[in-house]
């Protein structure tokens, strides 16, 4: 017999019925669109089981590629559909007959998979012109099945979840009562306790400074990079000063560069300073100060300093900022005010940033403040580091082929001198130095005769880690100083005359058979003495062209480059070079090779016209961009090239720094195939479109035209004419509203893309690189500079931390009695050494990757001597000026150990 | 007598990344009671753990395992604020190296666990005064710690140590730095605390001839307690007999 049913099984049988009501009365809904007409699911099944697929198909206008799998997947949706209708159906009455079967489980089940194959491939959806609904629906479905589900254990454990939830608050609320009690602790601190705090602080003002000055610099140059930015776009000198295209995104490469550096600086100082200050605090901490003050005490110590020197960091990147408008606008005589540089937002942008910067340096060092222990004051330093002992060669080895490889790698234009290269190159250095040291330290104690070196070795052999770290640090520094950053530098100086990379006065993109581009160019021959060539084009579009992504979510925007045929190839280097005789490209009317000629100035990167892709190979589309192609289904709809051989030079101007519009030269029986191509590929998917396949397929002959198969043929011609215009400026400006009506005709090519233009005028084109150039230049010093000064403050780091330790060592060989002369090339030694491992290791890497960009970018011969000259005695002159100020850092070291 | 210490089966280990096993074991299950009013002296040879052992009943370092009970509670069932408190107000700390913070001039110095424990100024200059007074060390207070000798330096550690009238005394070889007049100064100074103001004192020394002065010795080896020995005849007999004990260490 039954039990008598209780309130709790009634409240859950209401529940259940009210929450799988909504489902039936859902399920019976009409919420599918197709052709017009509402169908529930009950009447789709009804429609399609008697006439099949085709009659259902045509008769409510669905068009699909294979129909047969359509409506397999539709059959099984609704098989999927009218399971959980059953399973419903079976758990209403086990719940009304009160059998505790957990059908509901089932149902909850058969609901995930409905949502899942709804999801990855919602049929009903492909015909249904409401996707989102029937995307959404089985998703309604399984969050009610959920609520369900949850509702009724809910209501099953009601009680006692009320009741464990009640003695949870009244412990908590003992604890809270009980710990106020105990931690009782009354009145406020006298003037003396601010007093001995104030004292202690003002003992160690001199670190403080020093990390003071760090966070005002850090601020400064972040300032700088924003405030300059603002100039840049307000005075409008480059159209392209987004943040991440032109000089906007030079700036931004450098702050972040500066940002990164920042982070470095800060936390090596505020390593020093706590390291320095940790044990005065453990002083408070072993007589009894709370936790809480302490950190207060702290807080207040590092949070002054900081707003401080945000605030001096402020007036000095102010004052940058002024000194950087007098040198870079000097020409033009016009300097902005204050107030349009240093806004509100430019001042956010920088405070968000030093903000983040605080974070990493936070999370950096946050293992001091919670390691630090508070009696122990001697930890810090009595801490002999843990040294690798074995399975050194391993570590090594993968440390020097990791080099090799990414020394390799650098050297090919397909890896765009990405960061990978030198984060590779960073990896294996710290794996020669870390390992490299434990090997030799680990052979030397063997040997029979260690001790003779034991004073030489043993600040390195002790302190392993610490030399690796330090080393490791000085070596970074170097690599992007030495490699990187003259690179940049010195690149910009073999751009000596922008204007030379400009053979055209005007470039156009236009349309052949638009009459109105044609009567424009005839009346720029007639009205300007303009001398007017026309070739023909077409876009290459590539999946990948920009790193810039809009948003989280979102796919890289599709690069344009223009596409020619071998000929045009030839007298555009014809009209470049008089003398220049056409040479075989190795195209031989092949259908997938492709040569590129990378537009582009001697300062850019190389760069693929294919980052993310397929680099070697890259996927290309013959036609204007297709917008819903991504990342997966270019693979099907592009077409696979191989790249014949790539040159970098300007044939018609450098317009996209390298990015877009370069050219992409095909075999000309190719081209001539090609050019016609959008006539036959939908504008959307680039993909052919089907009647079209159909068609050739049954190898029928053709009655119409390829784009009037279809009236509504989504098909679109991109520019189909490259227009090279020379004529002089002045004459220019008479057909200016012409070029304004051409910029409108041709709208349709620009609105995809914000690099894209139209036409592309020599001046303006000039003007903007010639900033990109002083911009690049001056960053690239600015950083070199910010990479010097840390790898001093370093080494300065290193000797203030190690004072104590190198005092006391040499009070004990004084008192042993070892001679000054002896004591002095100890220390001299120890710092020999990092200089000798640092300067080796660093210029050694830096040359080849040096090398390897210089190939990877194209240079010829002459440009690489003379880069190659400059490296080296910028390379020489640094790695001097490195060595002189350790010397005369550790000179001032020996004077103040040896004073005594 | 009341215990104000009782240890049971005290453990403590460190890690050392450079040990095969990660760690080493410093202290292996002590079991011992310190009481009110008792001299204890803390031998052993270096590295048997007898430092870590006064960090652990100075509540600095944590117990790794077994239990360590202050006048009854144990340790584990406090928060760290109540260890802070007991810290400052029942626990005094003499360290070999002084721990004097070069800034503060010595008065300040002896101040400070009055300063943290937010007693009034007045109150606080007195206290420095009377036990400045006492260790004579007065006319000394408005140096700092660099301008004094290491004598002067460490009875400015006991006034500091004094000054919050802690239940304990913990001094860390509060003689290994100072030479044998000074040292003396110092072991007449901590004789004194424990028969005129009935203080307890745990101290750690290698000294035979300062733990002679101790009314019990616990000698400790390998992290183990060897012996615990108590005073029974004169300082002398005491003394020989540490003498004797020391070279089973």
């Amino acid at each position: 017999m039954k039990h008598p049913m209780t309130k709790r099984e009634k409240i859950q049988i209401v529940f259940s019925l009210i929450i799988y009501s909504i489902i039936f009365v859902m399920l019976s809904l009409p919420w599918m669109v197709i052709g017009g007409e509402r169908f529930s699911l009950l009447r789709l099944a009804s429609s399609l089981s008697p006439s099949g697929a085709a009659t259902f198909f045509t008769e409510h206008q669905i068009i699909a590629d294979n129909p047969d799998t359509l409506f397999t997947g539709i059959r099984v949706s609704l098989i999927l559909y009218l399971i959980y209708f059953l399973l419903c159906v079976i758990y209403l009455i086990t719940v009304l007959l009160r059998k505790n079967w957990n059908i509901n489980l089932a149902a909850l089940l058969a609901s995930i998979i409905l949502a899942y194959t709804g999801y990855i491939d919602c049929m009903l959806g492909t015909i249904c012109s409401n996707i989102v609904m029937a995307t959404l629906f089985p998703f309604f479905l399984l969050l009610l099945s959920t609520t369900e589900a949850i509702g009724r254990k809910i209501i099953e454990h009601w009680d006692e979840t009320v009741r464990d939830t009640k003695a949870y608050q009244e412990k908590e609320q003992l604890e809270k009562e009980e710990r106020r009690q105990r931690l009782y602790f009354p009145g406020k601190y006298s003037r003396l306790f601010l007093k001995v705090t104030w004292k202690n602080f003002k003992n160690n003002w001199k670190d403080y400074l020093i990390l003071f000055l760090c966070n005002a610099c850090v601020f400064a140059f972040i300032l700088t990079g924003f405030g300059f930015n603002k100039i840049l776009g307000t005075k409008n000198i480059s159209s392209r000063t987004d943040y991440f295209t032109g000089a906007g995104k030079i700036l931004f490469d450098g702050v972040a560069a500066l940002g990164i550096i920042g982070v470095f600086m800060l936390v090596l100082l505020l390593i020093y300073y706590l390291r320095k200050r940790i044990p005065q605090y453990g002083v408070f901490r072993t007589l009894g100060i709370r936790r809480k003050t302490l950190y207060l005490c702290i807080g207040a110590e590092l949070g002054i300093g900081a707003l401080l020197s945000i605030l001096a960091g402020a007036v000095t990147g102010s004052l940058l900022i002024y000194a950087l408008q007098l040198r870079t606008m000097a020409d033009s005589g016009q300097l902005l005010p204050l107030s349009l540089w240093l806004s509100p937002l430019t001042l956010v942008k920088s405070l968000a940033v030093m903000l983040l910067i605080y974070l990493v340096t936070f999370f950096v060092t946050h293992d001091l403040f919670v390691g630090f222990r508070m009696g122990n004051l001697t930890d810090l330093q009595m801490m002999k580091e843990w040294m690798p002992k074995r399975l050194h060669q391993i570590p090594i080895s993968l440390g020097v082929l990791l080099c090799i490889w990414m020394i390799l790698r650098n050297t090919k234009t397909v890896n765009f001198e990405g960061m990978l290269q030198l984060l590779g190159c960073i990896v294996g250095i710290y794996l020669l130095l870390r390992f490299g040291l434990a090997f030799y330290f680990t052979g030397w104690q063997k040997k029979r005769n260690h001790l003779s070196k034991l004073l030489i070795c043993h600040p390195f052999f002790h302190r392993s880690r610490t030399t690796s770290w330090y080393l490791f640090g000085l070596c970074v520094l170097q690599l992007c100083m030495l490699s990187t950053l003259s690179l940049q530098v010195f690149s910009t100086r073999l751009v000596t005359d922008p204007a030379s990379l400009y053979p055209y006065d005007l470039v156009c993109l236009a349309n052949t058979e638009d009459a109105t581009d044609q009567e424009f160019f005839k009346k720029l021959e007639t009205e300007c003495n303009a001398t007017v060539s026309q070739y023909p084009m077409f876009r290459v579009s590539g999946t990948d062209g920009t790193k810039k992504l809009e948003g989280p979510g979102q796919f890289s925007v599709m690069g344009q480059q223009i596409g020619i045929s071998e000929s045009t190839y030839h007298e555009l280097k014809k009209h470049i070079d008089p003398s220049y005789q056409p040479v075989d490209l190795g195209l031989h009317d092949s259908d997938d090779s492709i040569y590129i000629v990378h537009q582009q100035d001697k300062s850019t990167k190389a760069q693929p016209i294919d980052y993310k892709t397929n680099r070697n190979t890259p996927y290309l589309y013959t036609g204007p961009v297709c917008e819903y192609v991504d990342a997966f289904s270019h693979i099907t709809s592009f077409k696979k090239y191989h790249i014949a051989c790539e040159e970098f030079t300007s044939l018609i101007g450098v317009f996209c720094e390298g990015e877009r519009e370069n050219l992409v030269v095909f075999s000309d029986s190719y081209f001539e195939k090609a050019k016609d191509a959008w006539k036959y590929t939908n504008m959307y998917t680039g993909e052919i479109i089907s009647d079209y396949k159909t068609a050739l397929s049954n190898e029928l002959e053709r009655t119409t035209e390829p784009g009037e198969i279809n009236s509504d043929s989504p098909t679109r011609q991109g520019p189909s004419s490259l227009v090279l215009v020379t004529v002089n400026e002045s004459e220019l400006s008479k057909v200016e509203k012409e070029l304004k009506d051409f910029r409108v005709r041709h709208k349709e090519d620009e609105v995809y893309d914000s690099m894209i233009e139209s036409y592309y005028l020599k001046s303006e084109s000039i003007s903007a690189l010639e900033t990109q150039l002083q911009i690049k230049d001056l960053m690239g010093k600015l950083l070199m500079i910010a990479f010097f000064i840390a790898s001093v403050l370093l080494i300065v780091i290193k000797m203030l931390t190690e004072y104590n330790l190198n005092k006391r060592r040499t009070d004990f060989l004084t008192c042993l009695g070892m001679r000054k002369k002896e004591r002095i090339h100890l220390l001299r030694h120890e710092m020999n050494v990092y200089v000798v491992i640092t300067a080796l290791l660093s210029f050694t890497i830096s040359t080849c990757l040096f090398i390897g960009s210089m190939n990877a970018r194209g240079y010829n011969i002459s440009d690489k001597n003379i880069l190659l000259k400059w490296y080296l005695s910028f390379a020489g002159g640094e790695l001097l000026a490195f060595a002189l100020i350790i010397w005369l850092l550790t000179s001032i070291q020996i004077y103040l150990l040896e004073k005594h | 007598m009341k215990e104000l210490i009782t240890v049971k089966d005290l453990t403590r280990d460190y890690m050392m990344p450079n040990e095969e096993s990660g760690k080493v074991h410093v202290l292996k299950g002590l079991n011992f009671s310190i009481y009110e009013n008792e001299f204890v002296g803390i031998m052993g040879k270096s590295g048997c753990g007898k430092t870590t052992l006064l960090k652990t009943l100075g509540l600095i370092d944590p117990p790794t395992a077994g239990e360590l009970y202050f006048k009854g509670t144990s340790v584990k069932e406090l928060w760290e604020d109540e260890l802070s408190d007991i810290r400052r107000r029942n626990l005094g700390f003499v360290f070999q190296d002084f721990y004097l913070m070069d800034s503060l001039t010595l008065e300040e110095n002896i101040m400070l666990p009055m300063i943290l424990d937010k007693k009034e100024e007045k109150e606080c200059y007195e206290s420095a005064r009377l036990y400045a007074e006492h260790f004579q060390i007065s006319h000394l207070l408005k140096k700092y710690p660099f301008e004094i000798s290491g004598g002067e330096k460490q009875r400015t550690a006991i006034c500091r140590a004094l000054v919050n009238s802690p239940d304990l005394i913990l001094a860390d070889e509060p003689t290994g730095n100072l030479d044998s007049a000074s040292g003396r100064i110092v072991v007449e100074a901590l004789e004194n605390i424990h028969q005129n103001m009935k203080k307890t004192i745990v101290m750690v020394t290698h000294d035979p001839q300062v733990a002679s002065h101790c009314d019990r010795i616990l000698f400790l080896k390998d992290g183990t307690i060897l012996e615990d020995a108590r005073k029974e005849s004169t300082t002398e007999d005491f003394y020989q007999f540490i003498l004797n004990k020391m070279s089973d260490l």
